[in-house]
């Protein structure tokens, strides 16, 4: 955790990319993929994300993993699902979430 | 899962219908309450059922158009010509956008988008209220408006017909002062489970506030989500508390939650200092005290489910409140009640696969049939003891017990037929969307006129009709009505006129698709088979002939290949498909008048009336209905023509005589000589063309049951099928239309392959 901590500003490991379609029939592959990427301590690619499902959305909030470069819709649905904080927080600082 | 949804989309179809016919009433200038209701309905169902499938572009769609309906339901607006075309067009889109949701194309969203901004348009002029361009703003102006002006309240109740208990809350409690509508939702894994997804109960809320002009504030409790390691994926954890502007009526917010009521908790309070009574609804709504004991311990994925529920400081209000919801939601959404729940779901969808074709059915034909079942069982009883008797007497009653039991049997016949069958107005009304479509391709106005929509057909023929009338009135589109210039420089008027008609003649349905356009040019279509190669150049045909040639394969006049038709295909495949259900297709052409197209279809595929009669040695069937009468022919009243044939006057009626038994090549024609007190059947096709047949004897009347010969054996001249007789010999029913046609030369009816010359 303190390790990425300190990587957390300049992630030095490619984020991982996320599905385009976070349905409900993606959120064991999601889960998976989050788990990899807090192994490595990366962050989660957003760009192609079209759709974002409840379930999924939980599991991006459990995780605290960052989003990189969210893209319009990934936007429009976390607002949609009142956590849009969760969005802006990891630009400032993404140790306050993985904390 | 994919049960349910194709259930759904079964569902889909009939509202479709259900609205086409609304949406056509409107039209003709029906606008009564129910008419309008009726349409409301069946679009907030396609709406209510898409939202549980997660379907976005259908939700979002449907929402704005039923909407808009509203607006016509609570009359801020009229049907007039304009607006009940925009639901039209929005109508088409929603029945693409049902295909697309069920696999097929995908919609164009400039068309989708287009049809939105009509309706938003026609929902913004007819509004009087302040912003009041949705429905839930009018509904919600009103408990409002209630409370100082009681007397306000009867007529709109009397206009929300549906939702009386709307406002039996606005009677009982204090109507709420401006104050904010706060919802708390939290989704049950069931919910997720069932495909739908608790974003789609966001966008709802989020919806209906935007409709009301206010903003929606939506905050996520996610207090009691486990860190990932500890996360069960499809566990709902999330709860979220949602704060509506004070527009927004309680029975707007809950039926968002319609679809959704079992599979999530969820409450709706209007914030006010003092009543904070909450909404409270359950997966159990029947039991309201189940509420209250889950929410005292709450299970481990529910720990936040509800907000503790406060205490009831107004405990009739409750009382009178708990039921409102639950009346609401059944009035509103009859449909509602066939989206199973998930757990008998899965038997029922398992009992009703895709591919099991269903049909209704009125249920006084079942009762009709029932009675007669009743009867027959009876009538076996009491032929079984008349059997056992021996004497004379006895056996005269057990014949009399069997003609009667033989009648029985038909009743149950025609009682089975009833129930297959079904009216053609299922088809007829796709049509009109056929047409709108077709208009908007060409850029012609035309008017599509449905006429016995209610002549009842079975329902094979039904399902198998609709090709070949889409590709008729394609063509009736596209090549029969000419352009708007030219209709006013021939001196007709601007709007094209297409009849599209159904009628029962002489035990066949007739479906005539007549258009008031420029009628076939013959000259046209002989000059391009003959480019074609379908003729020879120097061919000389009769103008029925020449207009048949447009069934030919590979023949299309259109200068430009268009999109409607014209590909070269069609003509072809419409006349195989009224073929193959025995069927066929008369072409009459007025140049400059227009053109009329017959179909002339068998009612029923199984049975049929028929006389036996013997020609050349053997028993034969020929339809009764097909049968105008029968008489011993005269030698004085035949006349004979220059190639050998003869035709008999019948009360001052020509026609033509066909001895049966030559016609079949049975026998030798036989000499005029021998003609004279020889027994005829005058016989009528359906385009009302008579002939004469001469048989040797009429032997008796009976039901024959229908074998198709051209499946056991191959396609004959003369005969449409064969039976079994009670004997149990074999026995062929002739086909009384292609022997007139043969005898009166028409060339419609011969089969392509006796004419090689002309197909080159």
């Amino acid at each position: 955790m303190i390790a990425e901590d300190e990587a957390g500003p300049t992630l030095s490991i490619a984020p991982v990319p996320l599905p385009e379609r976070l349905d409900t029939a993606a959120v064991e592959a999601l889960k998976h993929l989050v788990a990899r990427a807090e192994a490595e301590g990366s962050a989660l690619d957003a760009s192609g994300v079209a759709y974002i499902g409840g379930l999924c959305l939980q599991v991006l909030l459990a995780s605290g993993r960052p989003l990189v470069a969210p893209s319009e819709k990934v936007r429009e649905a976390f607002a949609l699902f009142g956590v849009s904080e969760f969005l802006s927080e990891p630009s400032t600082s993404s140790s306050e979430l993985s904390a | 899962m994919d049960d349910i949804l194709q259930i759904f989309f079964q569902e889909c179809d009939e509202q479709l219908q259900e609205l086409e016919r609304g949406l056509s009433a409107l039209s003709d200038g029906e606008s009564e309450h129910e008419t309008v209701n009726a349409v409301f309905r069946a679009v907030h169902s396609i709406k209510g059922g898409a939202a549980s499938f997660g379907l976005d572009n259908l939700v979002r769609f449907s929402h704005v158009f039923e909407n808009s309906l509203d607006g016509l339901r609570s009359g801020r607006f009229a049907p007039t010509h304009d607006v009940v075309k925009t639901f039209l067009k929005a109508m088409d889109v929603l029945s693409d956008l049902v295909n697309e949701a069920r696999g097929g194309a995908a919609v164009d969203p400039a068309r989708v988008a287009e049809s939105h901004a009509e309706l938003a348009a026609i929902n913004s002029t007819g509004g009087d209220h302040d912003g009041g361009a949705s429905a839930a703003t009018t509904e919600d102006v009103i408990p409002v408006d209630f409370s100082p002006v009681p007397i306000d309240f009867e007529p709109v109740a009397a206009d929300f017909e549906p939702i009386p208990f709307d406002f039996d809350f606005g009677e009982e409690t204090p109507a709420p002062a401006a104050a904010a509508l706060r919802v708390t939702f939290h989704p049950h894994d069931a919910l997720y489970e069932r495909g739908d997804d608790a974003r789609n109960i966001l966008i709802g809320l989020a919806d209906i506030a935007r409709e009301c002009g206010g903003e929606i504030q939506i905050t996520c409790d996610w207090s009691a989500l486990p860190p990932l390691a500890d996360l069960v994926p499809d566990k709902s954890y999330l709860t979220w508390h949602i704060v509506l502007p004070p527009e927004v009526s309680e029975e707007s917010a809950n039926t968002v939650f319609d679809w959704v009521s079992e599979d999530c908790d969820f409450s709706i309070v209007r914030e006010s200092a003092e009543d904070e009574v909450p909404l409270e609804q359950d997966g159990e709504q029947a039991e309201p005290a189940e509420t209250e004991a889950a929410g005292a311990p709450p299970p481990e994925e529910e720990r936040t489910a509800e907000p503790p529920a406060p205490e009831p400081a107004l405990p009739p209000p409750v009382e009178a409140l708990l039921p409102m919801p639950v009346a609401a939601a059944l009035d509103l959404h009859p449909g509602s009640t066939t989206t199973p729940p998930p757990a008998t779901g899965a038997a029922q969808a398992a009992a009703r696969k895709p591919e099991q074709a269903s049909i209704r059915v009125d249920l006084h034909r079942i009762d009709d049939l029932m009675d007669l079942v009743g009867e027959l069982v009876i009538a076996q009883a009491a032929i079984e003891s008349l059997s056992r008797r021996t004497d004379a007497a006895g056996q005269h009653e057990l014949v009399q017990s069997i003609s009667s039991m033989q009648s029985l049997t038909r009743d149950i016949q025609d009682a089975v037929m009833a129930v297959r069958a079904q009216p053609v107005r299922a088809v007829f009304q796709r049509m009109q969307r056929v047409v709108r479509e077709a208009c908007s391709m060409t850029g012609k106005d035309i008017v599509l006129t449905l006429e016995g929509e209610d002549t009842e057909v079975d329902r094979t023929l039904v399902e198998k009709l609709t090709d070949p009338l889409t590709h008729m009135l394609r063509n009736a589109v596209d090549h029969g009505i000419e352009s708007t210039e030219a209709r006013i420089a021939a001196g007709k008027p601007a709007e094209g006129h297409i009849v599209l008609s159904a009628e029962h003649r002489s035990g066949r349905i007739l479906i005539t698709i007549k258009d008031d356009g420029a009628g076939i040019n013959r000259q046209r279509v002989f000059d391009t088979a003959v480019k074609r190669g379908i003729i020879p150049p120097n061919a000389v045909l009769s103008d029925d002939e020449i207009n048949n040639l447009i069934f030919m394969p590979g023949f299309s006049t259109a200068a430009t290949i268009s999109n409607l038709s014209g590909r070269g295909v069609g003509m072809d495949v419409v006349k195989q498909a009224i073929q193959s259900l025995g069927g066929r297709i008369t072409i009459s052409s007025t140049p400059g008048k227009g053109t009329i197209f017959g179909f002339s279809l068998p009612l029923t595929l199984a049975i049929l009336d028929g006389m036996l009669i013997a020609a050349g040695g053997s028993t034969m069937v020929i339809p009764i209905s097909s049968v105008i009468e029968t008489m011993i022919v005269k030698q004085s009243d035949i006349y004979a023509l220059p190639d050998g044939s003869n035709v008999i006057s019948i009360r001052g009626d020509c026609m033509p005589l066909i001895p049966l038994a030559t016609a079949l090549k049975l026998s030798d024609a036989p000499s005029r000589d021998s003609l004279d007190a020889s027994i005829i059947l005058v016989v009528e096709n359906e385009s009302g063309a008579r002939a004469a047949l001469i048989v040797d004897e009429i032997r008796d009347q009976t039901q024959v049951v229908i074998k198709s010969i051209e499946s056991n054996y191959r396609q004959i001249f003369g005969v449409s099928a064969a039976t079994i007789l009670g004997d149990g010999s074999v026995s062929l029913i002739l086909d009384v239309s292609a022997l007139v046609a043969s005898a009166i030369g028409h060339i419609d009816s011969k089969p392509s392959n006796t004419r090689p010359e002309l197909a080159a």
